[in-house]
């Protein structure tokens, strides 16, 4: 009989194997281009995000806290995307309106997370807290906004600022995870289309 | 060009069952000259090496068994016809498929 079943859960378990995957393909990217990680910093505590998939949204979501976790215990963080750097291609330096508009909303019913996705994922990223509820990926370099994570979505975030609810309603961004009937059928009421609630959220919650 | 080593922490999951990998490497162009991969558990607030796998004084690659006062129970060597860097990357390939049998062994264990 196995003394971890009696003391970690399956899904802490999964999430374990997970990272040491993770770290395995970590490795593999930076020998194979040492160089590109030459600005990483020395005995820093890195945490490595999946692909950005749906299906990965949990451990996404976990690995976030993770670093935020490690952040306020003061160490030097480095967050790192498995499997999005560029083999020798730049990075187009597309600057877009800001507030954006997300360009694909992902729900995770696993995780109650919503997932806001403007821009693809840098091979580093910064995480910030915005709010309690809600984490942002950004480009440390340009500071531009590639995805919010809104947790606890339907649960608390949703219930405390149903206009959540009207702006993914409304929204022309594809929507992943929930149908839009389902998120309008919990406001009960017409929705009109109204862009300005994203720079209002963004607004809010900085 | 050689990079100079620096410890590296790579949390696995958060407080309660924490767990993570330490990893320190020395490598010259792309290769790995010295390594230590090394799975520690947080229990009960203190860091515990459950194993280390390294070659870090110069010695083949190989796995310590870690006793939990910290010293070795046993070594085990890894093969003697990989490089360097492929036992680095065996090695955290070993780490992924087998730690819960390493954790699980290491609980287990009085000394």
């Amino acid at each position: 009989m196995s003394l971890i079943n009696d003391h970690m859960t399956t899904e802490r378990q999964q999430q374990i194997t997970e990272n040491l995957h993770l770290t395995r393909q970590f490795y593999q990217e930076y020998l194979a281009d040492p160089a590109a990680f030459a600005h990483m910093p020395k005995n820093a505590t890195i945490v490595l995000l999946p692909p950005d998939e749906p299906a990965n949204a949990r451990l996404t979501q976990t690995n976030l806290q993770l670093a935020a976790q490690a952040a306020s215990e003061g160490r030097e963080v480095f967050v790192y995307a498995v499997g999005v750097r560029p083999h020798g291609h730049a990075v187009a330096d597309v600057r877009v309106p800001w507030p954006p508009m997300p360009r694909l909303m992902v729900y995770s019913q696993d995780a109650d997370t919503l997932t806001l996705q403007f821009e693809d994922l840098q091979p580093v990223v910064s995480v910030t807290s915005v709010h309690p509820l809600a984490t942002a990926i950004m480009d440390p370099t340009t500071h531009r906004l590639l995805r919010l994570v809104i947790d606890h979505f339907l649960t608390q975030a949703a219930r405390q600022a149903p206009q959540l609810i009207e702006a993914v309603v409304a929204s022309p961004a594809e929507l992943v995870g929930i149908s839009r009937e389902r998120l309008r059928s919990m406001l009960g009421a017409n929705v009109t289309r109204d862009d300005t609630i994203w720079a209002s959220l963004l607004s809010d919650s900085a | 060009m050689t990079w100079q080593p620096g410890e590296e922490i790579i949390p696995l999951s958060p407080d309660g069952d924490e767990l993570r990998v330490q990893v320190w490497h020395a490598s010259n162009s792309y290769e790995i000259e010295y390594f230590s991969i090394q799975l520690v558990a947080v229990i009960e607030g203190q860091q515990k090496p459950v194993t280390r796998f390294d070659n870090s004084h110069g010695s083949q690659p190989h796995r310590d068994i870690l006793n939990r006062d910290g010293s070795t129970l046993d070594k085990i060597t890894m093969p003697a016809d990989l490089t360097i860097t492929e036992a680095f990357h065996v090695a955290l390939e070993a780490m992924t498929h087998n730690w819960r049998a390493y954790l699980d062994d290491y609980l287990r264990r009085r000394g």
